[in-house]
Parts: structure tokens; sequence; C-alpha cells
């Protein structure tokens, strides 16, 4: 079984590369929007681990209109 | 360890690695193609917490479609690799003690002493429930205002983009018809009689060899 927390510490481990991303890539634009792209996916997966664990789908009507 | 446990991790360990050579390397091609390999074993992992609508979308949307634009804009704008990585070092103490920091509080908060096992018991799920059809019936009934409120800014994008773009051009520059100057154009407009030699000199012709 997978516990909601792995999930929760994979998302701040996304979270924590894409924030290290920013801050190393400030010249490049490009991987700058990469990094975002990052953040964006780390908070996604946090909103779809806690809709599978509170059996509500609303969560993953947020992560679609993102 | 269960076999789920052992593909989630696996998973987890891909993207995270993939992540890592995103901000890392120095070509910005390549930081697009691990950016690719870290969408698709996140959308492995969200296939694991079922939500397979949104992980195909993830994998149709991002890869396909954003990651294109991507390569576009990076093969496009020929960026020189040296002058982007002037400032990698300096900020590298300062970027690492960030995010360790930041992924310290959230450990705290989100570790598995609050959210484990014991706290958050994981929902049992029949094999009958359509994620597609549990999405779209809430999306069109309960949420359809944020719905079109999406759908009003992507439309203020979209206007942003072409405002952004668009230049208006000049009208001597555009050729437009203009019947009236047509009309009135005689043969000294577009005619000039040049005088000139039928054959050339014999001067001109001994210079033209010697060059």
């Amino acid at each position: 079984m997978i516990a909601l927390s792995d999930y929760l510490v994979f998302g701040a481990i996304l979270f924590m590369i894409s924030m290290a991303g920013i801050f190393l890539n400030r010249k490049n634009v490009i991987v700058l929007l990469m990094s975002i792209e990052l953040l964006l996916l780390a908070v996604n997966t946090n909103f779809i681990a806690f809709s599978h664990y509170l059996n509500d789908v609303t969560g993953q009507i947020f992560v679609f209109l993102f | 360890m269960t076999f789920e446990q052992f593909i989630f991790y696996i998973l987890a360990t891909m993207a995270a690695l993939s992540g890592l050579m995103v901000i890392s390397v120095k070509n910005p091609v390549k930081a697009a193609l691990w950016l690719v390999l870290t969408f698709v074993s996140t959308a492995g992992i969200w296939l694991i917490a079922q939500a397979e609508f949104l992980g195909l979308v993830l994998i149709l949307v991002y890869v396909g479609a954003v990651m294109v634009l991507f390569l576009f804009v990076v093969m496009m704008l020929d960026i020189n690799v040296a002058t982007i990585k002037e400032g990698f070092t300096r900020y590298y103490p300062l970027g690492v003690l960030t995010a360790l920091a930041i992924f310290a509080l959230i450990y705290l908060v989100v570790g598995p002493n609050r959210f484990g096992l014991e706290q958050v018991v994981p929902p049992v799920m029949d094999g009958n429930v359509s994620n597609t059809l549990s999405i779209a019936v809430p999306l069109y009934t309960t949420h359809v205002y944020a719905f079109i409120l999406a759908a009003v800014l992507l439309l203020v994008g979209i206007v942003a983009a072409i405002t952004l773009t668009l230049r208006r051009r000049s009208p001597e520059t555009v050729l437009y018809q203009n019947i009236d100057k047509q009309v009135k154009v005689r043969a000294a407009d577009r005619f000039r009689m040049v005088k000139m030699d039928a054959v050339k000199k014999e001067a001109d012709i001994n210079e033209e060899e010697k060059d």
C-alpha cells in the first residue's frame, strides 16, 4: 500500500528541484519556464493524491482546469 | 514491499533524477527531452493514484504539445550556451540552500508522521468506476463556472498573444491596388528610354579580360 505521504514527499522533491532550477538558471528563460512547469507538476501531483485519498474528484477537476 | 510500491518508487526516482537533469544540463534541447521523461514518469504515478484520465491527458498535452512548442522555441532562438551558464556557479549555494530548506519545511508538514498509512487509510476502490465520467459530470454541473472562467482566461491569453505580435504596417510598405492610379498611369511613368551603344567598345572588352 502506498501512503499519502509518499505522494506528498514526491511532490515536495519535485518542488525542491524546480525551486533550485529557478535559482540556478536565471539567465536562461527557456529553462526557467521548464522549472515553472515542474513546479506546476508537483502541485498537481499533490492535488491528485489528496483527491485519491479523500475520494473526492474535485481535486482532479482543479488539475484539469490548470 | 508490494509490487505497487515497487513501481511507484521506480517512477518517482526516475522523475526526480530526470528533473535534476532538466535543471543541470547545459543544452536547452536536452533539458526539454529530460522534461519529457519527467512528465512521462509522473503520468505513471498519476495512473497509480487512479487518475487515469489526467495521466493520459498529461502525456498527450504536455509531452505532445507543450514540449514540441518548447523545442520549436529553443531551436528557433539559437541560444549561445556559454553565456547562459555564467550565473550558474554564482547562485549555486543559495539555490541549493533555499531548495533544501523548503523541502525540509514541506517534509515536516506532510511527512510520514502526519500523512502515513496509520493516519490516512487508503481508499478501497471498486473496478467499475469510470474516471473520465466521474470527472466529466461535476465539471459541467457543479464546477461549470470555474470551467467557463478557465475558457475566458484562455481567450484573454489568445487576445494578448495576438495583440503582442500584431504589427500595424504603414500604407507605403503594403501593396494595395489603387485603381485610380492604374487608370491614370502614362507610358512615361513606367517606361524609360536609355541611350547606349549596341556593341561594347574595344577598350571596355580588354579591361574585362584583365580582371
